[in-house]
This record gives structure tokens, C-alpha cells and sequence, in this order.
């Protein structure tokens, strides 16, 4: 009794330990995450600009044309918006459903403010496309509490205005599937090579003598300590047409053209590599650092080849260094934004491209908060994958 | 624990007097790089001289977001902004500026056509041109045709990666004549057609982001022409010796603009600070720093000739200029926006 409560008391203190920690992460992370992702299907600045108007249009049943309530609440909310120069964030909202809807919403929205307030019928001589019943009807659904139009957006699908099924977006507005497809394109892409390359450096690193180990492994965890900003920077000079990399072909004689190396996908990969490397290496080398020779040998003695030795007996045992490994790569290089932005053309940018586009340029942050929305969604899903892998691995280990 | 207290205290006091000190001042925003050095020369610094109103500055990239963040929270950092006309055209019908009281700056009829607006009232007549290195090209391109012909003059194009202007070149490379540009950029058909134009040199466009790039670019042999804001090209040409040439055929006349985002804290302070810049003697000094024209028409007759021939707005580069049209890009800056990415993506 007095043990247990003993090792009750330790785990108190434990836990007083960690709970500065647990208060800054809900504090500082959870909680603005959080906040920030609900945008991605709530407008919690829509029932604050126009509260009338949200509550009469969410009355209405959404046929036919709208009730005198919804076209008073309208035009009174909007004179209102007007009047404190609010009117274009509804606008923005409603040419969200369609790019039309922003000049109507502010034809309306001038004509409400007039001196004499309009009558309803003639706010809707004032901008025509109100008289018809399927604006009404899409903008009751800009009004919904709730909405997935921007979560369907990162698909490349919206509601038909009418009928308010789902439906594919036009063919030059979609850009989102591409987007995603390329986005994991290029992760696994730089994945499988870091894996190339970090497996047989693991292998013969692990191999010398600890001095030499020492040595080497700062050379692999140097470019860790240079900012990534600086190393993408770095390539941009050394990669350019007249840069470090295409003079020395040129001056050999071994290409007559430069090659373009900047602002394409391969330029993006090449770099992406050069920094995602150690973090594939690491959890490689400390697996491989921890299997003893002994199993190797007793294989060989036993008579096996050492293909097969390496095949069923050494590569088994590295695996989960390996899963660890590629996952951590996998998952760091979906997030990527400086180095396609400085490296890649346009047409190699990621998903965060336009987290950042549409958070600091469109300041559409619902888009935004969708988009970070859809990349988190991916990254859980790996990692769910990922840690059902790990009992299936070690398995094999034994 | 006294020495605990005295620090505590000591640190208390230090919060109390830079909080005061930031009170007596006011906080001013550009677009950093050469630019906001000349402002800090021809506004900032002559300005605290003469009224004692200490100047903070900070340096953006035109984040329209970074302006609603302050605004929504009623927390407003900025007093006074340097703003382009996209941002007006949105930020102003949205509310994120306060509506300007011309009798507190300037008389509006003092300034240049289209440069006093409701939120924003014009500080430089910036423009859009096309740039070439002389040492590639001798006899270098001369219109925005030329821009557009690859067999003339090959070799890779500079262009911003935003939809504006390069859809209005891009019609007027392929024919429509100056006036008529927004008129059809306003038809479905005329914007596949700037699309198609387009097209025609898509895979040798290198696009740049920041306004400090296109002259690097085209010093670096990167690019053989590049379209360029005016005054960057011409800091390169003068201070830099750079073997560059400006074409000024369809330079797209635009404006920079001075904003006080809306609950800014020194309102006082600020329209202090806008009519201090707007007045003509010294807006004429900053056309010395960095070659843009000014907005107060009294201000030409303060500029020195020889400086006056590299601005924009000297008659020999006035000959066929496209007036950019803020409203139109206002209305449809979004719906174009989302294309020209989707395009740029394929």
C-alpha cells in the first residue's frame, strides 16, 4: 500500500513535470490550430456582419422566391454593411458560390444605402440577377452555419447553384486534384531516392571505426545546422542557367547549351533531397548500430550466400529504421513551400503554395484553414498506416 | 527576492517607457529594398525632424492579410501603409481603411488624375515596362509585340506571376488596340485569347515574385527581357551601371499609394504625416532617389530636367501608355487570379 501510493506520488511529480509543457501546447498549438481549422467549414464573420438577415434567410424553406422578411432583413443589413463599408466581405462570401454574385451583392448593397431606403421590389430592379429565385436559393446556402463548399473546393468539386448537388468544378478552374497528386508525386519521389542514398551510407558508416564514424556523421548532420531558406538559396545560385554548376559543363565542353536546372521539378527534387537526407539517415543508422554481427555470422555458418544472408536475415532486422525513416521524410516533404517556391517552376508548387497564397495574398483563410485541412487529414492517415506497420515489422525482426 | 523585484520593477518601468515612447510615434509600413530606403531619406527622416513625431518602420510584401489580421482583432499596429492600387480596389470596399479627410492632407484637384481615392491617396506613379540588357540585344525590342516575338528575339521572358498586366500585354501583343484593352479582358473571349497569347511563350517564362528580382534576373543572363516596375530598372541603369534599356511602349500606369488602416491609433499623427508627403517640394525629392513620378502635380516644377526625362511620366515615354484600370481587376482580380494559376499549374 504504502509502495503503490509511493509510485502515486512519483507519478504526480511526473506528471508536474510535464504539464507546463501540456498548458503551452494547448495554449499555443491546440486551440489556434483548432480555431483556425473550424473556419474551413464555419464563417463566423457572417453572422456578425449580418445577423438579420442570417437568421430571416435560414427561416425561409429555400424555394421559390424569397418572403418579404428575407428581401427587408436584406436590403437593411446590406444598407447597414454599406454604410460601414463592410458590404464587400459579404460580397466576397457570395462570389465564392459564383464571381457574379460580388457585383450584384454590391449594386444592391449601394442602392440599399441611398438616402430614401429603396422598397425590396426595387432593390431588385437595382440589380437583376436577384430575381431569380436560384441566387436566393445559393445565397441561402452562403448563410448556412455550417458550409463544405471550401473543403469540396480542395477536390476540385462545388454545389450546383440550382440544385445544390455536387458537381466537378470547370476544367480551368480545377487545381486542386493536380495539386495533391503532385504534391505526393514529389514526396515519394524524393522518399525513395533519400532512401537510395541513406541506406548504403548507413551501412558501410556503421561498418568504421568509431573515429571515423564521428567524423563522418558530422559531415552528414552539417547541412542540418544551415537554415533551409539559405541552403534552398544556395542551390538557386549554384543551379541557375549561367550558375556555378552549368559554366563548369559548359567550360568541359560537355554540354553547348546550359541546362535548365532552376524552375523545374528536377531542381526541386535534387534540393528537397539534399535537406530531407539526414532525416532519413538517422533512424537507419541507429537501427543498424544496434544489430549485433552475430546474426549475420551465424547465417554464413550455417551456409548461407551472403545475398541471402543480406536479403533474410540483415534487411529484416533494418526495416523498422527504414519505416521510421521514410515516414519522417514522407511526411516533412508534403509541407514543403521555400524550396518549390524558389527552386520549382510553376508548375512543381505544393499544397502549401497555396496555403500561403490564399492566407497572405486572396485573405481567404477559410480556403486556407481547407486546405491545411486536407495536408493534416494526409499526414494522419500515413501515420495511422504507419503505426499498424510497426507490430507487422518487428515481427519480421524476429 | 529584493534583487528579484528591483529587476521586476526595473523591467516594469522599461515596458512603461517604451510603451510610451512607441505612443509618441507612429509606425509606418512599405515595401522594404531600395524603395523604402529613399522614402526613409525623402519622408520619414525629414519628417520627424521638422514635427519631433518619431517614425517606426516596418517592411511588408503587400499582405493584404497582415492589414484584416490588426483590423479584425481592433488592434491596429500601422498608422500609415504604403499600398498598391489591388489592394485599395478590395481593401477599401471591405473596410480595412479609414475613409480619408482630403480637407486634413491636400486639396484632391492638386493631384494627379485617379490618384486621390476614398481610402488611399497616391504617393508615386509607378509603371509596369518591359527591360532588356543592351549588350544582348543592340537593337532591342520596342513594343510589346516585340516582348511577345520569340523568332526576333529569342531567349527567355521575365514576366510577375499575377495575372495583372501580362493579360493586357498579352491581348495588346496579339492586336487590340490600347483602348479597348479592359473592354475585351472583360469577355470570356477575350480572355482565352490573352490565355492563347500567352501560350505562345509559356515555356519560356520565368517568373519572378518580389520587385528586387527582375533586375537581378536580367543581370544574371537568366532572362533576355523581363517586365519590371520602372523604378527598379532605372536604380539598376543609374546607380548601378547596368547596360539595361526600358521599353516604354504600353508601360501600364499605376499608382503607390499612402493608407491608414481603419482604427489605427495615431489617426492624428498619421494625416500629419500624409499631408507632410504629399506636399510638392518634398515629394519632388524623392523622384531624385528612385525614378517614380509624382502624384502632386506642383511637384514637376521642383525636379531638375535631366531627372525629370527618366521618370515615367515624361512626355517622350507618355506616348502609348495603358492606363491600368484598379476597378476592373477589383471586380474580377479573383475569378482571373484562380485561372491564370490554374494555367500557370498545367
Amino acid at each position: 500500500m504504502a509502495i503503490l501510493s509511493a509510485a502515486g506520488v512519483q507519478k504526480a511529480r511526473l506528471a508536474g513535470l510535464v504539464l507546463p509543457l501540456l498548458a503551452f501546447m494547448a495554449a499555443f498549438f491546440f486551440l489556434p490550430v483548432g480555431h483556425l481549422l473550424m473556419r474551413a467549414v464555419q464563417e463566423p464573420e457572417l453572422s456578425q456582419l449580418a445577423p438579420n438577415l442570417q437568421r430571416e434567410i435560414r427561416a425561409w424553406d429555400g424555394t421559390g422566391m424569397p418572403p418579404e422578411m428575407v428581401l427587408v432583413s436584406f436590403r437593411d443589413d446590406l444598407a447597414a454593411l454599406q454604410r460601414d463599408r463592410r458590404a464587400a466581405v459579404v460580397a466576397k462570401r457570395a462570389a465564392a458560390v459564383d464571381p457574379a454574385y460580388r457585383e450584384m451583392i454590391m449594386t444592391a448593397a449601394r442602392a440599399a444605402s441611398a438616402e430614401h431606403a429603396p422598397t425590396p421590389e426595387s432593390l431588385l430592379d437595382a440589380a437583376p440577377l436577384l430575381q431569380d429565385p436560384a441566387t436566393w436559393a445559393a445565397l441561402r446556402r452562403v448563410f448556412a452555419p455550417f458550409t463544405d463548399s471550401y473543403l469540396l473546393a480542395t477536390v476540385d468539386r462545388t454545389r450546383d447553384p440550382a440544385t445544390g448537388s455536387v458537381v466537378p468544378v470547370a476544367p480551368n478552374e480545377a487545381i486542386f486534384v493536380d495539386t495533391l497528386a503532385r504534391t505526393l508525386g514529389i514526396s515519394l519521389a524524393v522518399t525513395l531516392i533519400c532512401l537510395l542514398l541513406a541506406y548504403p551510407l548507413a551501412y558501410v558508416i556503421v561498418r568504421q571505426t568509431t573515429t571515423v564514424q564521428a567524423i563522418m556523421l558530422t559531415f552528414v548532420l552539417l547541412p542540418f545546422w544551415t537554415s533551409i531558406l539559405v541552403r534552398s538559396a544556395a542551390w538557386l545560385v549554384l543551379l541557375q542557367t549561367h550558375g556555378v554548376v552549368n559554366d563548369a559543363l559548359m567550360s568541359l565542353s560537355l554540354v553547348s547549351e546550359p541546362l535548365q536546372l532552376v524552375y523545374s521539378r528536377a531542381g526541386t527534387i535534387l534540393a528537397m533531397v539534399h535537406i530531407q537526407l539526414p532525416f532519413t539517415f538517422l533512424p537507419i543508422y541507429s537501427v543498424m548500430k544496434s544489430i549485433p554481427d552475430d546474426y549475420a555470422r551465424a547465417a554464413s555458418s550455417l551456409g548461407a550466400r551472403p545475398s541471402y544472408v543480406f536479403s533474410r536475415v540483415y534487411l529484416p532486422m533494418t526495416l523498422p529504421g527504414v519505416a521510421a525513416g521514410c515516414l519522417l521524410t514522407f511526411i516533412l516533404c508534403l509541407g514543403y513551400y521555400i524550396t518549390p517556391a524558389l527552386l520549382g517552376g510553376p508548375s512543381d508548387q505544393m499544397l502549401s503554395y497555396y496555403v500561403a497564397y490564399y492566407l497572405n495574398l486572396n485573405v481567404n483563410w477559410s480556403m486556407a484553414a481547407a486546405v491545411s485541412l486536407v495536408l493534416l487529414i494526409i499526414t494522419l492517415v500515413i501515420y495511422v498506416v504507419y503505426v499498424r506497420m510497426v507490430p507487422i515489422l518487428h515481427q519480421t525482426e524476429r | 527576492m529584493t534583487i528579484g523585484r528591483k529587476i521586476a520593477l526595473a523591467s516594469l518601468g522599461l515596458m512603461l517607457a517604451t510603451g510610451s515612447a512607441l505612443a509618441e510615434g507612429i509606425t509606418i509600413t512599405s515595401w522594404g529594398g531600395t524603395y523604402q530606403d529613399g522614402q526613409r531619406v525623402t519622408y520619414f527622416e525629414p519628417f520627424a525632424a521638422k514635427t519631433g513625431i518619431k517614425v517606426t518602420e516596418e517592411t511588408y510584401s503587400g499582405e493584404l492579410a497582415k492589414i484584416k489580421a490588426q483590423v479584425d482583432s481592433g488592434d491596429v499596429v500601422w498608422d500609415v501603409v504604403d499600398v498598391d492600387s489591388n489592394m485599395i480596389a478590395t481593401g477599401c470596399d471591405e473596410g480595412l481603411f479609414e475613409v480619408l479627410d482630403y480637407s486634413r492632407i491636400l486639396d484632391r484637384s492638386k493631384f494627379v488624375e485617379g490618384a486621390a481615392t476614398d481610402c488611399a491617396v497616391g504617393t508615386i506613379v509607378v509603371t509596369t515596362v518591359a527591360a532588356y540588357d543592351k549588350t544582348v540585344f543592340p537593337e532591342g525590342p520596342e513594343t510589346v509585340a516585340d516582348f511577345f516575338d520569340l523568332n526576333k528575339f529569342p531567349g527567355k521572358r521575365g514576366l510577375w506571376k499575377r495575372p495583372y498586366v501580362n493579360l493586357e500585354w498579352a491581348l495588346i501583343a496579339d492586336g487590340v488596340p490600347m483602348a479597348d484593352v479592359y473592354k475585351v479582358l472583360s469577355t470570356p473571349e477575350g480572355v482565352d485569347r490573352a490565355f492563347a497569347k500567352l501560350d505562345t511563350i509559356k515555356d519560356q517564362i520565368v517568373w519572378w515574385e518580389a520587385g528586387a528580382q527582375p533586375a537581378q534576373l536580367l543581370a544574371d543572363k537568366e532572362v533576355a527581357v523581363t517586365s519590371a516596375w520602372s523604378g527598379r530598372i532605372q536604380t539598376a541603369i543609374s546607380q548601378e551601371k547596368k547596360p539595361f534599356e526600358v521599353v516604354w511602349d504600353a508601360q501600364a500606369l499605376d499608382f503607390n499609394f499612402w493608407a491608414i488602416p481603419r482604427g489605427a491609433k495615431n489617426l492624428d499623427k498619421a494625416y500629419a504625416f500624409i499631408a507632410f508627403a504629399s506636399d510638392a517640394p518634398v515629394m519632388a525629392t524623392q523622384s531624385k532617389v528612385s525614378a517614380y513620378g509624382p502624384t502632386n502635380n506642383d511637384a514637376m516644377q521642383h525636379i531638375a530636367p535631366e531627372v525629370q526625362a527618366t521618370l515615367p511620366t515624361a512626355p517622350d515615354h507618355m506616348k502609348n501608355p495603358l492606363v491600368y484600370d484598379a476597378k476592373f481587376w477589383g471586380a474580377n482580380g479573383e475569378a482571373l487570379t484562380l485561372r491564370f494559376n490554374n494555367w500557370l499549374a498545367k
